[in-house]
């Protein structure tokens, strides 16, 4: 893997060339991964006809600008509207939905953008220099250690995003059950499908995802007539340019805030298939254990954006390095990169970084200028568009239930899946008023056909061996911190009880 | 449950998602009982780790409930009745809207959702209501139909413009 300054500045100079291009794809990319349901992959899928028509290089420069700008779009939603754009952005809502109600959405989307540009630019260069070495990390992710990373992404979720552990794992648990069901791999035999034939592909996670954010939201929000607090709305009301600022300040008095949590999405994201959701609660979770004000989390505290926002960004660089260097695609846009750079020939795998470099590490250069790109074009616009939530509420949610159902039908072209929406929409409804996380549902939805994968492949190597799971010193090392990550809480807790019985026994 | 009452913590209405785990993982089982034991054993651990959890909440309800820290209700599903009737209907506009998308197609049904939801939910006068919703409605078609190509089922609006500018 030749590096050379040569090399790097004609990637500069190939993508300031195609500046036009990646203009208009993070354009669309802030658009649709601001709108549930339309992700990067399925927007790279619809656009197809052109990526396959031009070269690779002008490809790869459309879907990678595109693919970075929905991980930054995802977070518009959840900030303003607490409806994730994207699974990765479902932790940004923990803290940068309460800041928007507030009246600080506009210092939100800015912390939100710039963590992800700060995240997001640290993240790809690191890649570009660090690239043979932290490959290495994914051989080390069997199935077994993925399955115990799978299990601690729902303890942490669950112990992280709730306000009652218990009843987050409940739904965590309930969400992988859900995930579970549709064929399985081996037999393709129906499993708790109810006899719907447009389950046996499994649960559409758009329409969960759609169901228990947007429509369980919408029927929540109509409690006020605003979503915003009368001093929020004020704010709001008088923001100016002076607010885009103040966000700007805040960001970058928190530098290396930025920088470590999109650390962790890199790490994570190297991890093929353990994706941006995790890597976000995971950066979440780090944030508040470091923090001097973890009671504050939750409440709309900027570090609360800035940590599963950058390490969204984070994980959309370390997403593509299994991809470059050994042909495994960490993700779902990933995957559809792969097809289109098979599709023009491209051999991916360590043979790339000797036939074409430029390709390799174009990717990260492409990303770079994206990013440098939306930084120009969308925090101009974060003071229109937080304005959104000064809409009355009982216009926002018909508009949002209108335009978020055409995302769940949108995929699979179901009139079942509107359906399903709607019935998940109730099931959010309901979990959201009895204190049962649905951000661990989700994530338990989405983790529960990974799983299954896992522990079948890890049974299969080992001829049903269920010590298997133990057999690892890099899963015992996880299994350890699993059980860390559940027994904490429950340790503070149980001290805290102690310390107030003590004070009232006084 | 979040509301508490003098420092109790009320109880009821969080059984409503615990039943209905507990009722999915027994059908889930059911359905499963019969395949080979690869095709079960992730749905298998899901389902127990799901009934451990579950019984763990009903001890721990059981006890609080039996030392008083706990006490029953089920308002704050609702809160209270106008709220409910408000809610109600939003979620029964749009339960009607997707059930008529088949005949009505997207454009239509999104007007007719839109509108209804704003003269009943935001008082708006009718004009106002049917310039909002019909903008909206069109604004939707142009994007998800026109552009982006969403196949949604066609309604009188989708053939009328199809047949008079071929789109």
């Amino acid at each position: 893997m030749n590096l050379s300054l040569s090399l790097l500045s004609d990637q500069f100079l190939l993508n300031f060339s195609y500046l036009w291009l990646i203009v208009i794809a993070t354009t669309i990319g802030i658009i649709i991964g601001a709108m549930p349901g339309f992700g990067s992959a399925n927007t790279i899928i619809m656009l197809l006809p052109f990526t396959l028509a031009v070269d690779v290089e002008v490809a790869m420069i459309f879907m990678v600008s595109l693919f970075v700008a929905s991980h930054m779009g995802g977070g518009i939603t959840s900030i303003l509207l607490n409806i994730p754009g994207n699974g990765g952005s479902a932790a940004t809502c923990l803290d940068g939905y309460p800041m928007a109600r507030k009246g600080l959405g506009q210092q939100a989307l800015v912390l939100s953008f710039v963590a992800s540009t700060v995240g997001g630019m640290v993240t790809a260069l690191m890649s570009i220099f660090l690239l043979p070495y932290i490959a290495r990390l994914a051989f080390y992710m069997h199935s077994v250690e993925m399955v115990v990373i799978l299990l601690f992404g729902i303890t942490l979720i669950a112990s992280v995003a709730s306000d009652n552990m218990l009843k987050g794992l409940i739904a965590g648990f309930l969400g992988l059950l859900i995930g579970a069901i549709g064929a399985d791999h081996i037999y393709s035999t129906p499993r708790g499908t109810f006899g719907f034939i447009e389950l046996y592909d499994g649960v559409p996670l758009i329409a969960v995802l759609i169901g228990v954010f947007a429509i369980s939201e919408a029927l929540i929000m109509m409690e006020s007539t605003s979503v915003l607090s009368d001093t929020g709305r004020q704010m709001m009301q008088q923001s100016s340019w002076k607010e885009t600022w103040e966000g700007v300040v805040m960001s970058f008095q928190r530098t290396w805030h930025m920088i470590w949590t999109g650390i962790i999405g890199l790490i994570i994201g190297i991890v093929p298939g353990a994706g941006a959701s995790i890597a976000a609660f995971v950066a979440y979770q780090q944030s508040r254990l470091y923090s001097k004000t973890p009671e504050e989390y939750g409440k709309g505290i900027p570090e609360g954006v800035i940590a599963p926002e950058s390490a969204n960004n984070g994980c959309a660089s370390g997403d593509l390095i299994p991809l470059l260097v050994i042909g495994v695609p960490g993700g779902t846009t990933a995957a559809v990169m792969l097809i289109v750079m098979t599709y023009h020939g491209v051999q991916l795998g360590p043979r790339l970084f000797i036939q074409n470099p430029g390709l390799g590490y174009g990717v990260f250069i492409t990303m770079l200028v994206a990013y440098a790109v939306m930084l120009f074009t969308t925090l101009p616009l974060t003071r229109w568009v937080s304005k959104l939530v000064l809409i009355p509420t009982p216009v926002l949610a018909p508009i949002i239930i209108a335009f978020t159902l055409v995302g769940a039908f949108a995929p699979r072209g179901y009139m079942f899946d509107l359906w399903l929406t709607l019935l998940f929409g109730a099931i959010g409804y309901v979990c959201r008023k009895t204190g049962f996380n649905v951000v661990a549902l989700l994530i338990g939805v989405i983790l529960g056909p990974m799983l299954e994968a896992n522990v079948m492949r890890a049974l299969r190597i080992s001829g049903n061996d269920p010590w298997v799971f133990f057999s690892s010193p890099v899963g015992n090392i996880l299994w350890a911190a699993l059980a860390f990550s559940l027994a904490i809480p429950s340790i503070v807790q149980w001290r805290r009880n102690r310390a107030a019985a003590r004070v009232a026994a006084a | 449950m979040n509301d508490d009452r003098n420092g109790k913590v009320a109880t009821g209405a969080d059984w409503i998602i615990p039943i209905l785990g507990a009722a999915f993982a027994t059908y889930y089982l059911i359905s499963i009982k019969d395949l080979d034991w690869e095709a079960k054993v992730s749905g298998v651990f899901c389902a127990v780790v799901l009934f451990l959890l579950i019984g763990i909440f009903a001890l721990r309800t059981a006890i609080g409930l039996a030392r008083g820290t706990h006490y029953l209700e089920l308002t704050s599903l609702y809160e209270d009745r106008k709220l409910a009737i408000v809610r109600g209907s939003l979620f029964g506009l749009t339960v009607a809207s997707v059930a008529v998308i088949p005949w009505a197609g997207f454009t239509l049904s999104t007007f007719g959702f839109l509108f209804a939801g704003f003269l009943w939910l935001q008082r708006m006068n009718v004009r106002a209501a049917a310039i909002t919703a019909g903008s909206l409605a069109l604004f939707g078609y142009v994007l998800f139909i026109l552009i982006l190509r969403t196949s949604f089922p066609q309604g009188p609006f989708e053939r009328l413009v199809s047949a008079l500018t071929g789109l």
